[in-house]
C-alpha cells in the first residue's frame, strides 16, 4: 500500500517535473511540436494522395479486365482458350457464395464474362479482336467503357446482334453505326465459325490496346455463336476499394474450396491478376517510403536536438533534482516523458490538421493535369491501364494509425538518447559553476 | 454458326476439284442452281499442281511458284519452290487450321484464329480466305440480274446479297458466268455502302488434266488501285494417289 503510493507520487512528480520543463521553454517547445505538425500533416497529405493515386490506379484498371477478385479456371489465364472455361457447376457455387449477404454487401459489381481471342472483320479488313462477351445489364456498373462512349450507345438487355467497339478498330476496319461486323473465333467444338454483328456504340478509351482490339458483345449470342452457352470463363467482382481486397478473395476460395483443390477454378487477387499494375503500385509505393524515411530522419533528427539541448542546458538543474533524491533513472524518466508528451500532442495535432486540409481542399479531388499540363488532361496510361488524371485522396484508419504509430516511434527513440545522457550527470561536477 | 464465304476463289483453286458436266441449259434457269454447280469447278477429289503467285503491290512485287496438293475440300499441302530464299516454307490446311513451316527456322507455327485476318505469303488473300469454303448458295439470297451479251460473251449475272444474319461482311457480290461452259468470269465484293472492295477475274480458260479451267485467277483490291495478285497453273493433274495421312504435320516439314 505504502509502496504503491510513493509509486504514483514518483510518477506525478516526474510527469509535473516534465511538463514545467515543457512550460518553461515555450519557444523551443513550439519549434520542435511546429516541426512534428507539419512533418504528420505532411505525412498524412501525401499517404491521402498516394493511396488516393493507387486506388484510381487499381479501380481503372480492375474495371478494364479482371475486378479486384477473379474467379476463373486455372488454365485460362496461360492459354485465354475458350475449353478452359468455367464449368456451370462452379460458376453456380461462385454466384451462390457472391449472393449471400455479408458478401453481397461489400461487393459493388460482377461481371461474368467469355473472353474470346478471334478476328473482326468487315468489307475493308480484318483485325485480331479481344472479344469480351457480357451481360450488357450487369457490364454497365463494372465496366468504365460505357462512360467513354464517342457515338452511339453501350449494350443494351434486350441487345442481339450488337457490338460495342474501340476507337482504333472502327477506324481500322472502316465501321460507323449499324455496319456489319463479322466476329471469327473457335467454337467450342474447335471449329473456326463466323458471327455477324452490328456496331451500336463506340468507345475511347484511350489505351491503344484497348482501343484497337476490344469489343463488346452479348454474352447471349455469344453462347449461340460458339455453342458455349451460358458458360463465362471468368467472373469478376469489384468492391468499394482495394483494402477489401484479401479478406474478398479468402472468402471466395473458402466457398469454392472443392473446386479449387479439384483444379478446376481458381481465385485470383488483383495483384495477381494484374501483376504489371501491381509491380507499378509496389514501386510507387516505394518512392513514397524512401520519401517518408527521409522526412522521419529529419523530424527525429529535429526532436533530438531539442531534447538534448534542454538537457545539456539543464545540467545544473538536473543536478540539483539529484541532489535532493531523484535517481538517475527518474531523471531519464522526466526527459523520455518530455520528448513523448511533445511527440504525443504534436502528432495528433498534424494528423488532425493535416486530415482537415487534404479533406477541406482536395475532398472533390486533385486535378493531375493541373501540375502535369495539357498531355495528361485526358490520356494517362500506365501498363495498357488508363489512369484519371483527377486523383480523390483517400483516407483510412489503419493509415492514420500507422502514421501515428510511425511518429511516436521516432519521438520515443529520439529522446532515449538525451534521457540516457541525463542519467548520466555527475552532481557534484553540474552544481560546481554558477550559470 | 454461319460460315464465312470471303474470298473462297483461293480454296477453290487450291482444292480444284471435279469438274461437273453439264448438259444444255434448260430455259427455265435457277440461279442458285447455277452458282452451286460454278462452285463445284473447285470442289472435289485430290490434285497435284504448280502455281505460279503473282504479288503486286505499291512498294514491291514478288512472284512465287509454288507446288500445290489438295484433297476434297479439307485438305491442302501448298510448298514453296521458287524463289530459292523462301523454298520449303509451307502451308498446311487441315480442316479448319493453318499451319505455317519455316524452314529456316525449323519451326511449325499454328495460325491462331485471331491472325487468320493476315496476309498469307504477303499477297491480298487472307489466311482466312484459305480456311473458309464457300457456301455462297447458305449465306446468300441469289437473283439473276443481267442474261444476255457481255463483250462478246453470253453470260448470266448473279446479285448476291446476303441473308439477314449470314456472317459475312460484304454488302453485296455481282458474280459473272459464261453461259456456255458454266465458267466463272468475275466476282466482285461489295461493301454495305455498294462500293466495291475488291474484285476477282478468271481468264485464259485450258484444258488440263483433262478438264476446263480458268488457268489464271486475278485479285485486285479496290481501295488500292494497281495491286493485284495472280495465281496462275502451270500444270495440273487430278486423281492423285494421296490421301489424308499425307496432310499431316511431319508432311509439312519433309518433303518427300
Amino acid at each position: 500500500m505504502m509502496i504503491a503510493r510513493r509509486k504514483a507520487f514518483q510518477i506525478r512528480v516526474i510527469a509535473v517535473l516534465a511538463l514545467r520543463n515543457l512550460r518553461r521553454q515555450v519557444r523551443r517547445t513550439l519549434l520542435t511540436a511546429t516541426a512534428i505538425i507539419l512533418g504528420a500533416g505532411m505525412l498524412v497529405f501525401s499517404n491521402a494522395i498516394g493511396d488516393g493515386t493507387h486506388e484510381q490506379w487499381i479501380d481503372d484498371g480492375v474495371r478494364t479486365g479482371s475486378g479486384h477478385a477473379t474467379i476463373e479456371h486455372p488454365a485460362f489465364r496461360m492459354s485465354r482458350k475458350l475449353e478452359d472455361r468455367l464449368a456451370a457447376d462452379v460458376r453456380a457455387v461462385a454466384e451462390a457464395a457472391l449472393a449471400t449477404p455479408d458478401l453481397a454487401d461489400r461487393v459493388t459489381g460482377v461481371s461474368a464474362q467469355l473472353t474470346i481471342s478471334g478476328m473482326a472483320s468487315s468489307a475493308a479488313g480484318a483485325r485480331p479482336a479481344h472479344i469480351l462477351a457480357v451481360d450488357p445489364q450487369a457490364e454497365v456498373d463494372f465496366t468504365n467503357l460505357d462512360d467513354q462512349v464517342i457515338e452511339g450507345r453501350y449494350l443494351q438487355s434486350d441487345d442481339r446482334l450488337a457490338a460495342f467497339v474501340g476507337v482504333g478498330l472502327v477506324e481500322t476496319l472502316d465501321l460507323r453505326l449499324g455496319s456489319r461486323l463479322v466476329l471469327t473465333a473457335q467454337d467450342t467444338n474447335k471449329e473456326i465459325v463466323g458471327q455477324l454483328v452490328r456496331v451500336v456504340g463506340v468507345f475511347r478509351n484511350g489505351a491503344p490496346p484497348v482501343d484497337n482490339t476490344v469489343v463488346h458483345i452479348p454474352l447471349a449470342i455469344a453462347g449461340e455463336w460458339l455453342g458455349s452457352g451460358d458458360d463465362v470463363s471468368k467472373i469478376a467482382v469489384m468492391v468499394e476499394d482495394s483494402t477489401e481486397v484479401s479478406s474478398l478473395v479468402r472468402r471466395l476460395r473458402q466457398a469454392l474450396a472443392d473446386p479449387v483443390d479439384a483444379g478446376r477454378v481458381t481465385v485470383l487477387g488483383w495483384r495477381e491478376a494484374m501483376p504489371a499494375l501491381a509491380s507499378l503500385v509496389a514501386v510507387d509505393q516505394f518512392g513514397s517510403y524512401v520519401i517518408f524515411a527521409i522526412l522521419f530522419v529529419i523530424i527525429g533528427f529535429g526532436i533530438v536536438n531539442t531534447v538534448l539541448m534542454s538537457v545539456l542546458h539543464r545540467h545544473r538543474e538536473f543536478g540539483v533534482l539529484q541532489a535532493l533524491g531523484l535517481t538517475p533513472r527518474q531523471t531519464g524518466a522526466v526527459v523520455l516523458l518530455e520528448g513523448l508528451l511533445l511527440t504525443t500532442v504534436s502528432t495528433l495535432v498534424g494528423v488532425g490538421l493535416g486530415t482537415w486540409l487534404t479533406w477541406y481542399f482536395l475532398g472533390d479531388g486533385f486535378d493531375m493535369a493541373v501540375i502535369a499540363g495539357d498531355s495528361l488532361a485526358n490520356n494517362m496510361e500506365m501498363g495498357s491501364v488508363v489512369i484519371d488524371p483527377i486523383i480523390i485522396p483517400m483516407f483510412s484508419v489503419a493509415r492514420t494509425l500507422q502514421t501515428i504509430g510511425w511518429i511516436m516511434l521516432i519521438g520515443i527513440l529520439a529522446s532515449i538518447y538525451p534521457a540516457l545522457r541525463a542519467t548520466r550527470i555527475d552532481i557534484a561536477e553540474s552544481m560546481k559553476f554558477d550559470q | 454458326m454461319a460460315r464465312i464465304g470471303r474470298a473462297h476463289r483461293l480454296t477453290g483453286l487450291l482444292t480444284l476439284g471435279c469438274l461437273a458436266t453439264f448438259g444444255t441449259a434448260s430455259a427455265q434457269i435457277d440461279p442458285l442452281e447455277i452458282i452451286d454447280q460454278v462452285e463445284q469447278l473447285y470442289r472435289g477429289d485430290s490434285s497435284r499442281g504448280t502455281t505460279t503467285m503473282q504479288v503486286v503491290t505499291e512498294n514491291w512485287d514478288r512472284e512465287i511458284t509454288m507446288e500445290v496438293w489438295s484433297l476434297g475440300d479439307d485438305y491442302s499441302l501448298v510448298r514453296i519452290l521458287a524463289p530459292a530464299r523462301e523454298a520449303g516454307t509451307a502451308t498446311l490446311k487441315a480442316d479448319q487450321d493453318i499451319y505455317n513451316y519455316l524452314p529456316k527456322v525449323d519451326r511449325t507455327i499454328k495460325m491462331p484464329a485471331s491472325m487468320m485476318g493476315g496476309s498469307w505469303m504477303g499477297s491480298h488473300f487472307t489466311n482466312d480466305d484459305l480456311v473458309q469454303e464457300s457456301r455462297l448458295i447458305n449465306d446468300y439470297d441469289i437473283e439473276l440480274s443481267f442474261d444476255g451479251d457481255r463483250d462478246g460473251i453470253v453470260v448470266w449475272e448473279f446479285t448476291l446479297v446476303p441473308k439477314p444474319e449470314a456472317a459475312v461482311v460484304w454488302g453485296r457480290i455481282e458474280y459473272r458466268v459464261r453461259q456456255t461452259d458454266y465458267m466463272p468470269l468475275a466476282v466482285s465484293y461489295y461493301d454495305e455502302d455498294g462500293e466495291l472492295a475488291r474484285s476477282m477475274e478468271f481468264s485464259d480458260f485450258a484444258n488440263m488434266g483433262g478438264r476446263v479451267i480458268p488457268r489464271l485467277m486475278m485479285m485486285r483490291p479496290a481501295d488500292k488501285p494497281g495491286e493485284y495478285t495472280s495465281m496462275r497453273y502451270e500444270d495440273l493433274e487430278f486423281d492423285v494417289d494421296i490421301d489424308e495421312s499425307f496432310f499431316s504435320l511431319r508432311a509439312l516439314q519433309n518433303p518427300r
